[in-house]
This record gives C-alpha cells, sequence and structure tokens, in this order.
C-alpha cells in the first residue's frame, strides 16, 4: 500500500491498493478522470463518480492493512478540517526539564520504585504488528505471540530452539521424560470477509519437538468452486507462509521446522478457487493473531 | 539510542527534535499554557526516567505521543478530582469546556506537523483543499498548476499524513 510504482486498476506490485487509489477512494475528487466531477460542487459528487470496481472494493472489505490505511487517510482529512496550532515551547522550559533530570536520582532504589510507572508506558514489541487491531482490541496486546518469541521465554518456541531440540533428540528425551504434546499457543479466528465464520487454531509441540497446527473451523460459507487454505503470516499480510487445505471441521498441519513464528505471528484461513494460483487469493475468511499458551 | 544510555544531552537532542510537537499536544489538549508546559516538563521527565524501556525498533515520536497521552490523561484526571473537591463544577466546565477526545487531538497535531515536513507546494495544496475545502480545479488555477498535477501533490500528501498518523497511533 506504500508503493509508488504506477500501478494498473489501483493495486501495486505488492497486492494492495496504492497510495492514489487510497487517497481516489477518499476522496473522490482526486479520482485521475477530467470529469464532470471537477466542475460540480459536492452534492452531486456522489452521484457522478463511477461505482468502485468491484475487485477493489472487495479487496478494501477483506485487507486488514488497506482498511486500516484508507482510514487512516479519512481521519487525515478531518483532522486537516480543523487544523491545530503547533507552537513553540516557551524559552526556559527545558532548563526546568533539564534542572528535574539532574536531580533525578540514579539510585537502584528509585530506578526501582519509578519503574511501577515506567511499565506501563513500555511501547510493547508488539505493539507494530496489533496496531492495527489495538482499538477493537486492546486486551490482546499483553498476550501477543510476538514478545514472546522474541523475549528470552520465547526461545522455547522459536524456529531455533525447535531445530535444537530436533538435532539433538535424545539429550532432549533425556530432558523431558513427559513426553506429550504442549499446547504453546493458540489463535481465536475473527471473522473477516465472511461474517459466519468462526474458528480457532492451536498449535502443540510434539513429543518430538514439531511443530503441529490444528485448525478447526466450526462455521463457514460453503466454499462453492473453491476451497479453504490456511497460511501463517504476518500483520500486514505482506509475508505469508501456507500451511495447506483445510476443510470444515478440524485439519492438523506439520509447521515447517526453522520457521521464525515471530516473522509470521498470524493464522489466516482464505478461501481459494481452483484456478493454479499459488499466492493468497486476498479472500481472508477468518484471521487471528497467535498467543501464548496459559500454561 | 543515546538517550537510553542515560546522557542527559541526548534528551535536549530529544526535546530540541519533539518538543514543539509535544508541547503543541498538550495545549491542544489542555487549552491551558502553564498546565501544557507543566505537562511538557512531566513528558520529558518521565521519559527521561523510563528511558530504558525505550524500545529502540520505535521511532522515538510515537513513544514520546505515548507518555505525553498519559500524562494528558492524568492532568484530565486531575481536573476532575479538584472539580469534586472543589464543587466548582459550573464554573470550571464554563472554562475547559468539553474537552476533545484525546485521540481526535493527537491527529489534528500529528496531521499539522506532518504538513510541516511536506513543505510547499504540498502543503499548500493540501492546506487550500481540505482546510479551505476549494475545489482542485480553483487550486489549479491559482496555482497556475495543471490538475493533474495537483491532484498527485494531493495524493503524496495525503500518504505522508496517513503514515504519520499509523506511526502516533500506537
Amino acid at each position: 500500500m506504500t508503493e509508488q510504482i504506477p500501478a494498473r486498476n489501483g493495486f501495486g506490485t505488492n497486492g494492495h491498493l496504492t497510495d492514489e487509489y487510497l487517497a481516489v477512494l477518499a476522496d473522490p475528487r482526486l479520482a485521475h478522470t477530467e470529469s464532470a466531477a471537477d466542475q460540480t460542487d459536492d452534492q452531486t459528487l456522489d452521484q457522478i463518480h463511477p461505482p468502485l470496481p468491484a475487485a477493489q472494493r472487495e479487496h478494501l472489505g477483506l485487507c486488514g492493512p488497506c482498511h486500516a490505511a484508507f482510514e487512516a487517510t479519512e481521519r487525515a482529512m478531518e483532522a486537516l478540517r480543523d487544523p491545530a496550532a503547533l507552537h513553540e515551547p516557551p524559552a526556559g522550559l527545558w532548563d526546568r526539564i533539564a534542572a528535574e533530570i539532574a536531580a533525578t536520582p540514579e539510585h537502584a532504589s528509585d530506578r526501582g520504585a519509578s519503574m511501577a510507572s515506567v511499565t506501563e508506558l513500555r511501547p510493547r514489541t508488539s505493539d507494530r504488528n496489533s496496531r492495527r487491531q489495538s482499538q477493537r482490541e486492546p486486551s490482546r496486546r499483553s498476550r501477543a505471540w510476538i514478545p514472546l518469541a522474541a523475549a528470552a521465554a520465547g526461545a522455547l518456541l522459536g524456529g531455533a530452539a525447535v531445530a535444537a531440540v530436533l538435532g539433538q533428540g535424545d539429550a532432549a528425551e533425556v530432558e523431558l521424560p513427559v513426553a506429550v504434546p504442549t499446547v504453546v499457543g493458540d489463535a481465536t479466528l475473527e471473522p473477516v470477509a465472511a461474517e459466519d465464520f468462526t474458528g480457532r487454531a492451536e498449535m502443540v509441540e510434539t513429543e518430538a519437538g514439531a511443530l503441529e497446527l490444528t485448525v478447526e473451523i466450526s462455521a463457514a460459507p460453503d466454499p462453492e468452486a473453491g476451497y479453504f487454505e490456511v497460511w501463517l503470516r504476518d500483520e500486514d499480510g505482506t509475508q505469508l507462509i501456507s500451511l495447506g487445505s483445510a476443510t470444515a471441521g478440524s485439519t492438523t498441519f506439520t509447521v515447517p521446522a526453522g520457521i521464525d513464528l515471530s516473522q509470521y505471528p498470524v493464522v489466516d484461513v482464505s478461501h481459494e478457487h481452483f484456478d493454479g494460483d499459488p499466492g493468497h487469493s486476498g479472500i481472508t475468511l477468518g484471521a487471528g493473531p497467535m498467543e501464548e499458551a496459559d500454561i | 539510542m543515546r538517550f537510553a544510555a542515560g546522557e542527559p544531552a541526548a534528551m535536549h537532542d530529544l526535546y530540541r527534535q519533539h518538543g514543539s510537537f509535544v508541547f503543541s499536544l498538550c495545549m491542544a489538549a489542555l487549552r491551558h499554557r502553564q498546565d501544557a508546559e507543566d505537562a511538557t516538563q512531566q513528558v520529558f521527565t518521565r521519559a527521561w526516567r523510563s528511558r530504558d524501556t525505550y524500545d529502540i525498533t520505535h521511532p522515538t515520536g510515537a513513544w514520546l505521543t505515548g507518555i505525553t497521552r498519559r500524562v494528558i490523561a492524568d492532568v484530565f484526571a486531575r481536573r476532575e478530582k479538584d472539580l469534586q473537591a472543589a464543587e466548582a463544577g459550573a464554573d470550571a466546565a464554563a472554562r475547559d469546556g468539553a474537552p476533545q477526545p484525546t485521540d481526535a487531538v493527537v491527529d489534528r497535531v500529528v496531521v499539522q506537523q506532518s504538513l510541516n515536513q511536506l513543505g510547499p507546494p504540498q502543503s499548500e495544496i493540501i492546506r487550500l483543499a481540505y482546510t479551505e475545502d476549494l475545489p482542485l480545479k480553483i487550486i489549479a488555477e491559482r496555482l497556475e498548476m495543471p490538475l493533474g498535477t495537483v491532484k498527485s501533490h494531493v495524493h503524496r500528501g495525503l500518504a505522508r499524513m496517513r503514515q504519520s498518523l499509523e506511526v502516533h497511533s500506537d
């Protein structure tokens, strides 16, 4: 969606709507055509602006990043209507700040005391990835998959750790006498393109150290001339790994060994057509971020 | 980040870079000069105290926006408390008016800052198109530019502002 390359039909080479097209959607006056819209007042614009082509309308409805970008464009236009004044802070303000900073003790006790309030301020590693959902799902931020995989605790789940366990199977068996699959994470698949979609996904680590993802599709529209495909992807949908096709009900996939799950934190179920195109159709029926299991 | 390593001079750099933005945000939200100065001071001292939690993968501006939101929320909470204590609700409410949601205030300040960074002629075109709400054709005539050029300035400018909003909405 940040492509600057002129694109056909509003789509960039990355498969997202272009900046130009997003702007046209938010403000039809920007359409390239030298149409009557340029000479007409705003009231009649809706009638003059041609209806949005179906492919782009569908993409906007289904693609989280593009929809978020569209909403942010509208917010920018709204914010411009009521411009805020920019002020230079008064000359003496930095001196007051510097004095307060200089007076801040560097003792360990003070650091400890300040941490209580400070921790709340921490920009979490997951923010960048979850921000588009954060307003709708604030509670998810603290349990998102990313910080776990990135943090030391995440070594348990990271691809490197999985490889290590696989590589030294004997030692691992000795270390882990309880050889049962361990649930390492789960995801609730929220409906995206289909309102009647419900599903969940659960990631387990088998006794052999492999990761398996079980996806349960409890309700889904009839795939008609197509099928469901399960993906691990990043928040923006720019990096995807296909795990394979799924049926309504429960399907279990082996997650490729060595995958860095922090790069693919979202489980996505798409509606694919029998068109021979191995890529994601762009129609996400449901998706959700993988979250750390409560162990 | 040098300030994360504990260099006060680096904090000064951060202030030079973002002081105007933070102060403008406090002014727009609090609508009271002294409160805005105090709040700005608090933002930077809090940032200093919590510098070891700064995540270097994030822009410092967005990090400061997060701290500023909290400081503003604290001021609103304190005002509310003062109001109740003083039971002088009518006067104070008349003075402050109903505060705009902080999200909208952040958007307004972020967009203006982004507009300033765009520079002419893009900033002027965007202002005419959305703040003045002029038809694009009039803008093209006024600036003696082809209509298509005006349109492409607008969509590029909107993209920049949208990206700034996304950064600061964390």
